[in-house]
């Protein structure tokens, strides 16, 4: 027992005097330490060992001797510096007015590229429609089944509108105007909806409108319901941008129309329910339209705010 | 620092004069050279170009890329001289320069590619002992060089700094522009790791002098 705890009190001294030896070599121990030390390294013999190898690399070290610096440094160094000096002067805040000047300029080309791309509305423009009720929001503009201006393009979602000349029996076309125009302001605030995935093109709905700009929202994937893809189009300019709105909600209480037409596209638009958006601390009332093509699948939503069209581009 | 004997070491210049009188002196010849007279430079670079190529050359361990990174270096103290406050030490600022310079060296793949570094022992220059001496210093220092190149280069500077520079830990704080502990903590462990990679290289030959109990 008393050799065991000899042996032990022994290694624990080992570890601190070869953590030492080091120093110790150097002479840089205090005049207490370095008797320690040496006390230690004359009985043990593996912390002698570690002493003579310490002393012997740590030797070499010591005794290389400094080397001259090559007599080509000199010319060497000498074109460095004419090169240097026949250089063009170039401060560093010279190079940092530049860089900001070039930040700037970046900056305004993405914002006036923005604008002109018509990511950004200075207000919401009628969205001219089809509706299938007595809405009391909306107004009537023609009841002649036979002018529709609004109308689906199935094949090319991009082109500009064309006029749908088969009648939709008992659909008059109206004008739905926001009840508080406001500008279509970029808000960045989180939803408490929110699309998950990225929308895709689609060719299955459209929205047209005798306008050149206007705003609307349309279903890519009705059935699923996953996606509405809110699309902006501005002098045959488009940009598709992500609502986030999910239409799940809506359309667990959604109608089916009994009466599905036989004609291919949206044939119905039924004005659905009014709904609260929960925009950030805001709230937003929202007038949802749902169409349904030949199949009585969703084919087309169109959304109408009462104020501010909260609408998150991506 | 301990400049009388590395003076003496390596012939320089100023062989003799006390650290202080060289601070001055390096003061005004930097005062000197900012004022326009050119040969104010001259004469700095003169007096330090052994000490910042041998920092060099023990950290990059190459005579060719020593010599290029050392020109780099005076350049850069050449342009930047006028930012060199004026109560501090210049060769501590330089020091850290070349240190720093070298260390960005070694970063560099072109640098890396040449590893093994058995050519670090091929090139060594003269010095003024006798022939016999320097085959011994040379072999001396290619050994070293051989171990030191083994070595991470966080652990090579300082002992470059402290065996080669004759540095005090004081000095080297200054220089790595860290604390005298952490100095020292640091070139502990680079002795360790040295005496590990040199054991590593040629074995534990140490006789004992004397038989243990």
């Amino acid at each position: 027992m008393k050799n065991s705890a000899r042996t032990q009190m022994n290694l624990s001294r080992c570890h601190d005097v070869i953590e030492q030896l080091p120093a110790f070599v150097e002479g840089e121990l205090g005049n207490i330490e370095a008797a320690r030390v040496r006390g230690h390294v004359e009985i043990c013999r593996g912390c002698r060992a570690e002493e003579l190898q310490l002393r012997s690399c740590l030797g070499t070290l010591r005794s290389v001797a400094p080397i001259s610096a090559p007599s080509a440094l000199q010319a060497k160094f000498a074109a460095k510096v004419a090169k240097y000096e026949r250089a063009p002067a170039r401060s560093f805040g010279a190079m940092r007015w530049a860089a900001s000047a070039a930040c700037l300029l970046l900056v305004i080309g993405v914002g006036a590229t923005v604008r002109n791309s018509g990511w950004f509305h200075p207000q919401a423009p009628p969205i001219v429609t089809n509706v299938q009720t007595d809405n009391p929001s909306v107004r009537v503009a023609d009841s002649n089944p036979n002018t529709h201006n609004s109308t689906i393009n199935n094949e090319n979602p991009g082109s500009l509108p064309t006029v749908d000349k088969q009648p939709l029996e008992t659909n008059r076309v109206a004008i739905i105007e926001p009840e508080n125009p406001e500008p279509i302001v970029r808000d960045d605030t989180p939803r408490t909806r929110v699309i998950r995935h990225r929308p895709t093109v689609s060719n299955n709905a459209s929205v047209a409108s005798s306008n050149s700009e206007f705003l609307s929202i349309r279903a890519v994937d009705g059935t699923s319901a996953a996606d509405i893809i809110a699309m902006k189009r501005r002098t045959g300019q488009e940009r598709i941008a992500a609502a986030n709105y999910d239409q799940s909600a809506a359309k667990a209480e959604m109608p089916r129309p009994a009466n599905i037409p036989a004609a291919p596209g949206v044939k119905m638009i039924v004005p659905e329910r009014d709904e609260q958006l929960h925009v950030g601390s805001s709230v937003t009332n929202v007038h949802t339209e749902t169409g349904f093509d030949s199949r009585g699948e969703i084919a087309l939503i169109r959304i109408k705010t009462d104020g501010n069209v909260k609408l998150d581009e991506k | 620092m301990r400049a009388g004997s590395m003076a003496q070491r390596i012939g320089a210049v100023v062989t003799g004069e006390r650290a202080s009188n060289l601070e001055d002196a390096d003061n005004y010849l930097v005062s000197r050279f900012l004022d326009g007279d050119r040969s104010a430079f001259d004469t700095l670079f003169a007096k330090y170009q052994d000490y910042v190529y041998n920092i060099v050359f023990g950290i990059l361990g190459k005579p060719d890329e020593s010599q290029d990174v050392t020109a780099d270096v005076f350049v850069t103290v050449f342009r930047s001289l006028k930012g060199f406050r004026r109560g501090s030490r210049f060769a501590t600022w330089l020091y850290r320069i070349a240190v720093n310079r070298a260390v960005d060296s070694t970063r560099s793949a072109r640098l890396r590619s040449w590893l093994p570094f058995d050519d670090a022992t091929r090139e060594i220059p003269d010095t003024a002992d006798t022939p016999e001496r320097v085959f011994d210093k040379k072999e001396s220092r290619g050994i070293v060089q051989k171990v030191l190149m083994k070595v991470p280069v966080k652990y090579r500077d300082i002992l470059v700094l402290r065996y080669y520079q004759d540095l005090s830990i004081e000095e080297i704080s200054e220089v790595l522009s860290c604390t005298i502990s952490a100095a020292k903590v640091r070139l502990h462990r680079a002795r360790l790791q040295f005496k590990e990679k040199y054991v590593e290289e040629f074995g534990t030959d140490t006789n004992e002098p004397f038989p243990m109990p």
